[in-house]
């Protein structure tokens, strides 16, 4: 019975929220102290801006690669690539690694501490902590 | 090797020059080098960003093939592009994109970490192409490199074109200086040479030539040293030269007064071997110089006997020195002479000396000797002369006591004279009172005579006895008043006559006796219408002989009478009489006189000294009264006088007169 409440509040808000527009949520590993982040914070992990948590990406032609990205840094793809693009020719930084897929950027994370990366909420399981969604 | 001055100085600034061109080149190559280096690197670095840009956007996407065909193009000739090559391997080492002509082994290449880095580009120059190698971000976030390759070759000809041209101006520079060098060290060479001659003629003695010095350089400094030092030397040498004329001028005047001595000189050696002789002791001894020559005195006929020489040289010996002592010796004549003999001591050529004088004294001592018997024979002549003189001198002492004897009796008969004009002159004195007298009493006796005639008569009257007694008591008392006068006059004569004849000590008073002795020449003085005049305290106690004081006064008086006033209507005699000393009395006797010329006044005490001779005066009367004066009363005179101007006699005459032999005081008769 809440199951079922709680599915059709689920529903109702994902109604309300345009179908393209899936929400995407920070994680990290269960492990990690972190419990809450602001979308900046999370972006400067993901644009070699600090090397404090190893940024885990999703792959170049994923759609939410690309939202993540204009969501938290209001960015496009080209303009992430020109960053990297640069920082890896001044040798200040070295790009975030790259999965295929949620599930395997779930694994990553789940497995490093230290790892922080951006999955669809609806893969989101208890291996992984969500520190901020992304709406 | 031996070098002259001139070829080390080439040398040492050829080196030198030679160093400084290195070190100069060495720098400029460093630094071109250097600078080339850093613009071939910044080329790379621009290469690297702009194909970086350019290769990114196709790598992103994995369309970097696509470019293949465009580089390539680019790149086919090598005047098109510096880049020879672009390679892009992915994180596996596998080509991405391969245009050019790369190395075999890019990876290897790189390994090695030698080459600059800057970020995340490396670079590697080999040979004339300079190696870059940068991270470029793949698919999928990948990390692959981008390789390639860029031409320097031009740069190498720059520095090689740099490095000839260097060369050649060195080698201009080390020419240049080298020859600028060598121009400089010639001319210094000349001057040295020059120098060097100077020196030459200067050790050869010849002072004329002189180095210009007109610079101001060390040269010049040295030669104008050597100037001075020339002209010290030219000083110095000419000095020396004066010197050695003036020496040779000594040696030869000494040799001349060695020679020409009249005192006969030898010089011997410290044994007493002749080295030398003048002409004196040639003469004088008979033995030529060179007889002589190295010979002792012993050797030759000298001494008088051997003792001689031997007490002479033991006298050397002892006192180092003979100082005139005599010794016999034989002269040329064969006689034996006596011979005063002085040593002294030298030094001849570093050897002793003695040099020996002789000096001829036979002569002499013989003369002393005749003169010591005339002084003999002398003295008995001046014996008989002195005895001569003896008898002489008692002869003359008789008639001197003859004299002396003749002058007391002129003395004497002066006094009696002076006396006898006294008693002439009181004798008419006496008769002017005596005659008032003689007429008074014979008045009287008329008187008398009548008064007894007028009482005979009877006709004696009252009157008439009054009138007879008034002519009586008249004439008895001008009787008496003359005689007074008159006795007065005797005691005053006898008082005089007394004391000049019997000159005897008494005290007296001197204002008294003063007073009787003008009493006394109260006549005369009023005859010659003189005026006298006393100024005298009341009394003056003396001890002394007031007969000498008469005789001194009447002896002025009549000076005063017969000379001062000789020729005039009238005169004055003042007489001061003062006790200004304790026991003395001055007495000034002046007159207003003619005086006396000095002439007369040096001579006014001399006896038989006088002005009026044959006229009376004897010459005696001022002897006279220096003689009282000085010797009998003891004290002093002294006159002044001036022609015409009257004279002044001061006495000083103590009040207790010294006490002479045989003239004892007598007892005061008053």
């Amino acid at each position: 019975m809440n199951k079922l409440i709680c599915a059709m509040i689920a529903i109702a808000f994902a109604s309300a929220t345009p179908l393209s527009a899936a929400e995407t949520v920070v994680i990290v590993s269960q492990r990690s102290p972190l419990t809450r982040m602001f979308p900046l914070q999370a972006a400067q992990f993901f644009l070699g801006q600090s090397a404090l948590f190893t940024a885990i990406d999703q792959a170049d032609n994923s759609p939410i690669r690309a939202e993540f990205y204009l969501k938290a840094a209001d960015m496009d793809a080209g303009q992430v690539k020109a960053i990297w693009a640069k920082l890896v020719f001044t040798g200040k930084a070295r790009p975030p690694k790259q999965y295929a897929s949620s599930a395997e950027v779930k694994r990553a994370v789940a497995a490093d501490p230290k790892a922080i990366g951006y999955i669809e909420k609806s893969d989101v399981d208890d291996t992984v902590k969500v520190i901020l969604t992304l709406h | 090797m031996k070098l002259s001055l001139r070829g080390k100085f080439l040398l040492i600034s050829g080196a030198g020059q030679v160093v400084v061109i290195g070190l100069l080149l060495w720098n400029s190559l460093r630094l071109m080098d250097d600078a080339v280096n850093k613009n071939a690197f910044r080329v790379a670095h621009e290469y690297a960003v702009t194909l970086n840009l350019s290769l990114t956007p196709y790598a992103g996407s994995g369309r970097l093939t696509e470019l293949t065909s465009y580089l390539t193009e680019m790149l086919k000739d090598p005047r098109d592009s510096f880049a020879r090559y672009v390679v892009v391997l992915d994180p596996n080492g596998s080509v991405l994109l391969r245009v050019g002509r790369p190395p075999k082994r890019l990876d290897v290449l790189f390994t090695g970490t030698s080459g600059r880095d800057m970020g995340g580009m490396s670079s590697i120059l080999d040979g004339d192409v300079l190696h870059v190698s940068t991270p470029l971000l793949l698919q999928n976030n990948q990390v692959g490199g981008l390789y390639f390759g860029i031409s320097t070759a031009d740069l190498a000809a720059a520095r090689e074109l740099v490095l000839q041209q260097g060369e050649l101006i060195a080698l201009i520079c080390l020419v240049l200086g080298l020859l600028i060098c060598y121009a400089f060290s010639a001319g210094l060479g000349r001057r040295l040479t020059a120098l060097t001659d100077q020196s030459k003629r200067l050790a050869r003695g010849d002072f004329s030539a002189r180095p210009p010095a007109r610079g101001n350089d060390e040269l010049d400094f040295f030669s104008r040293s050597l100037n001075t030092m020339s002209s010290a030397l030219r000083a110095r040498i000419s000095d020396l030269d004066q010197a050695e004329r003036r020496l040779g001028e000594s040696e030869e005047r000494f040799r001349v007064l060695f020679d020409t001595a009249p005192v006969s000189l030898i010089v011997t050696n410290g044994e007493g071997a002749k080295l030398a002789s003048n002409l004196t002791f040639s003469r004088v001894f008979g033995q030529s110089d060179a007889q002589l020559r190295d010979k002792c005195s012993s050797d030759v006929d000298f001494w008088a006997s051997p003792d001689e020489r031997a007490r002479i040289w033991a006298i050397f010996a002892r006192d180092s020195a003979v100082l005139g002592e005599t010794a016999k010796v034989k002269l040329v004549t064969g006689r034996q002479g006596e011979m005063a003999i002085w040593s002294s001591s030298v030094t001849l050529d570093d050897a002793p000396a003695v040099v020996w004088a002789f000096l001829d004294l036979t002569e002499e001592l013989e003369a002393k000797r005749a003169l010591y018997e005339l002084n003999v024979t002398l003295e008995s002549r001046v014996q008989e002369r002195s005895a001569e003189l003896v008898a002489a001198n008692v002869e003359l002492s008789q008639a001197l006591v003859t004299l002396k004897r003749a002058q007391h009796d002129l003395i004497a008969a002066e006094k009696m004279a002076s006396l006898g004009s006294l008693v002439a002159g009181v004798a008419h004195e006496l008769n002017t009172p005596i005659g008032n007298c003689l007429l008074a009493a014979t008045t009287l006796a008329d008187r008398l005579a009548a008064l007894e005639q007028h009482i005979a008569d009877g006709s004696l009257r009252r009157s008439l006895l009054d009138a007879h007694i008034r002519d009586i008591q008249v004439a008895s008392m001008l009787i008496t008043r003359s005689l007074e006068r008159a006795a007065g006059l005797i005691t005053a004569f006898k008082q005089v006559a007394v004391d000049q004849t019997n000159d005897q000590r008494r005290r007296f008073d001197l204002v008294t006796v003063l007073e009787d002795i003008f009493t006394t020449y109260a006549p005369r003085l009023r005859r010659d219408n003189c005026k006298a005049s006393v100024v005298a305290p009341e009394s003056l106690l003396m001890d002394s002989y007031p007969g000498s004081l008469y005789q001194v006064f009447s002896n002025l008086i009549n000076n005063a009478l017969a000379h001062a006033f000789a020729g005039l209507a009238e005169g004055t005699i003042a007489v001061s009489v003062d006790r200004n000393v304790e026991d003395h009395v001055e007495i000034s006797f002046s007159d207003d006189g003619v005086g006396m010329p000095e002439s007369v006044l040096r001579r006014v005490f001399d006896p038989f000294f006088t002005t009026k001779m044959g006229q009376g005066g004897t010459g005696l009367g001022m002897n006279i009264v220096y003689n009282i004066v000085t010797g009998i009363l003891g004290g002093t005179i002294l006159i002044t006088a001036h022609e015409g101007q009257g004279t002044t006699v001061k006495m000083s005459l103590p009040v207790q007169s010294p006490v002479h032999e045989g003239a004892r005081p007598i007892e005061q008769t008053q």
